[in-house]
């Protein structure tokens, strides 16, 4: 780890202590940041690392949480269970998708994960066992540390996928994902196993993104179609990776809590037209900085 | 017994949709030799190339390497068998340094990835003291030294060169010869050379093949190519003599 990366690892271990601090609000506040921080992180591996944009990004966010609920709900497992299972189903449906669905590229791959992510959603609204439109009501949790647990659980979930960030900055492994978004003929003329290498890379991605559906599920105890599958938090992971900077380990972090909060902090000055606001702001961070606060 | 080919390519056929791009070609290549194909823009030089690396597969015809049939093999696999390649416009890892640009294909097409045999390369090849700057950041010259570099980092039994020198000025295009020379005499690496730049070519193969519309028009010596009447059709066209009385 480089003397960056180092210091946002101990600012992310340091952020465990914050909650006595906090009024509830900031606490939900801050778990929503460290929510953006997972899935912007997650995204960066492979928009920022091996280029691929997978703007449906969301449909493992929805299988993961959905994963999860039932398992709860059916099959009465514990979270600890159930959790896990959703990441890893979320990771291995990505794995079987990945070698025809990564033949295509840039905005033809985004398209068509957002495809999926629609389809999927659909599919959950009309299918009877997972309550259609209707949605899932999970059990609430009551366990020691209250409600606490889920922000505890999004930071960990945050320093997992930081980890794993770090490690494609600095392996070999990383480079056959940086080979791959420089020039994907030329890195499998030079040997590398791009189908496989861009499969990892997309599965990982899922993996965490089917945690943090999972987690998310349980923290808010009521799931549907519309908020699992939702495009919107599409659109808000691409803005933080971009806002922060995309295909570096700082980026994705600065860009979720900078977006996060400036967010709240404009719903609370313009409740009205804070929407508005948000997106001119948006406008001119892209405007001015480009390629993000934090540049690679 | 006659010794093995390294490379063999018999009948390969490739079309896109209804346009014949390479029609039955066959040659071979022996180990450590250099071979040069020429032939007039569009005559399939590159499919031929793409064909051999993997990133086409023909039609029909198969290929042979070191003994082995390697049609169904993917690029990266026969990378590590020992297919070497640079292409005509460059591909570098652009917004990776130089050192990472031959440190990757040497992880995972050559014997692994040592810092020290990439240094050496990147000396030979001239790029030692730019190997911390961004390979987007290098002249075109620079750039197809990197390309070089890149190629033969993953110690090739077949280098495979598209058009190494073709928009360099006449000391480029040179140094890049003497590079091939050195490349050649050292590692005694067999090489295909795509080429339009035929004073340079001539410097170094004794053998060339002339592709024209797909085929084979022409194989042997450098000196019998301007000689032979096909290939002077090929590239300017049908004789044309005007007729008696015509003629001032």
């Amino acid at each position: 780890m480089g003397k960056y990366e180092r210091l946002i690892f101990f600012l992310l271990l340091a952020m465990g202590l914050l909650p006595p601090l906090l009024t509830d609000y900031w606490e939900r506040v801050l778990t929503l940041s460290l929510m953006l921080s997972s899935l912007s992180l997650a995204q960066n591996i492979l928009l920022g690392y091996t280029g691929y944009p997978a703007f449906g990004c969301v449909a493992f966010f929805g299988i993961g949480g959905y994963t999860t609920a039932l398992l709860m709900k059916d099959l009465g497992l514990p979270f600890w269970v159930s959790l896990p299972t959703g990441g890893l189903l979320s990771a291995l449906f990505a794995l079987l998708i990945a070698p025809p669905l990564m033949r295509l590229k840039s905005h033809y791959f985004a398209i068509t994960t957002l495809a999926l992510q629609l389809a999927l959603g659909e599919l959950v609204a009309n299918l009877e066992f997972t309550g259609g439109a209707q949605g899932i009501n999970l059990p609430i949790y009551g366990g020691p540390g209250g409600y606490l647990i889920f922000f505890y659980l999004f930071l960990l979930l945050t320093i997992f996928a930081f980890l794993l960030n770090v490690y494609v900055e600095r392996s070999t492994f990383g480079y056959a994902l940086k080979a791959i978004r420089e020039d994907e003929t030329a890195a499998e003329t030079m040997g590398v196993n791009t189908v496989l290498f861009k499969s990892v890379s997309f599965s990982t991605m899922a993996l965490i993104t089917g945690l943090s559906g999972g987690v998310y599920a349980y923290w808010i105890t009521y799931i549907d179609p519309t908020s699992m599958f939702d495009p919107l938090l599409s659109v808000k992971i691409f803005v933080a990776l971009l806002l922060g900077g995309v295909g570096t380990v700082a980026g994705p972090l600065l860009g979720a809590f900078t977006l996060e909060f400036l967010s709240e902090v404009l719903w609370g000055r313009f409740p009205k037209v804070h929407g508005v606001v948000l997106g001119l702001l948006i406008v001119l961070i892209v405007l001015i900085i480009p390629r993000g606060i934090w540049r690679r | 017994m006659e010794e093995m080919s390294l490379l063999k390519v018999e009948r390969v056929s490739k079309s896109f949709g209804g346009n014949r791009v390479l029609k039955e070609v066959s040659f071979t290549l022996e180990k450590g030799e250099i071979l040069g194909i020429v032939g007039p823009n569009g005559s399939g030089k590159t499919t031929l190339l793409n064909v051999l690396t993997g990133i086409v597969r023909q039609d029909s015809g198969s290929v042979v390497f070191m003994g082995r049939r390697i049609d169904r093999l993917k690029p990266h696999q026969r990378a590590r068998m020992g297919m070497g390649r640079t292409f005509q416009i460059t591909r570098l890892f652009s917004n990776l340094t130089v050192l990472e640009n031959v440190i990757i294909p040497m992880h995972y097409g050559g014997g692994g990835a040592d810092e020290r045999k990439a240094e050496e390369i990147l000396k030979m090849v001239g790029l030692l003291e730019l190997k911390d700057r961004k390979a987007g950041n290098l002249s075109l010259a620079q750039r197809k030294r990197l390309e070089l570099a890149r190629a033969i980092s993953v110690e090739p039994k077949v280098l495979l060169l598209d058009e190494v020198f073709a928009g360099l000025n006449p000391v480029s295009v040179r140094e890049i010869l003497e590079l091939l020379k050195k490349i050649h005499s050292e590692t005694g690496v067999a090489m295909v050379l795509v080429e339009h730049v035929l004073k340079a070519l001539f410097q170094i193969t004794k053998r060339v093949i002339v592709l024209s519309e797909g085929r084979i028009i022409y194989e042997g010596d450098p000196e019998g190519m301007a000689k032979s009447e096909e290939v002077v059709k090929a590239y300017l066209g049908e004789r044309y003599e005007a007729p008696r009385g015509q003629r001032s």
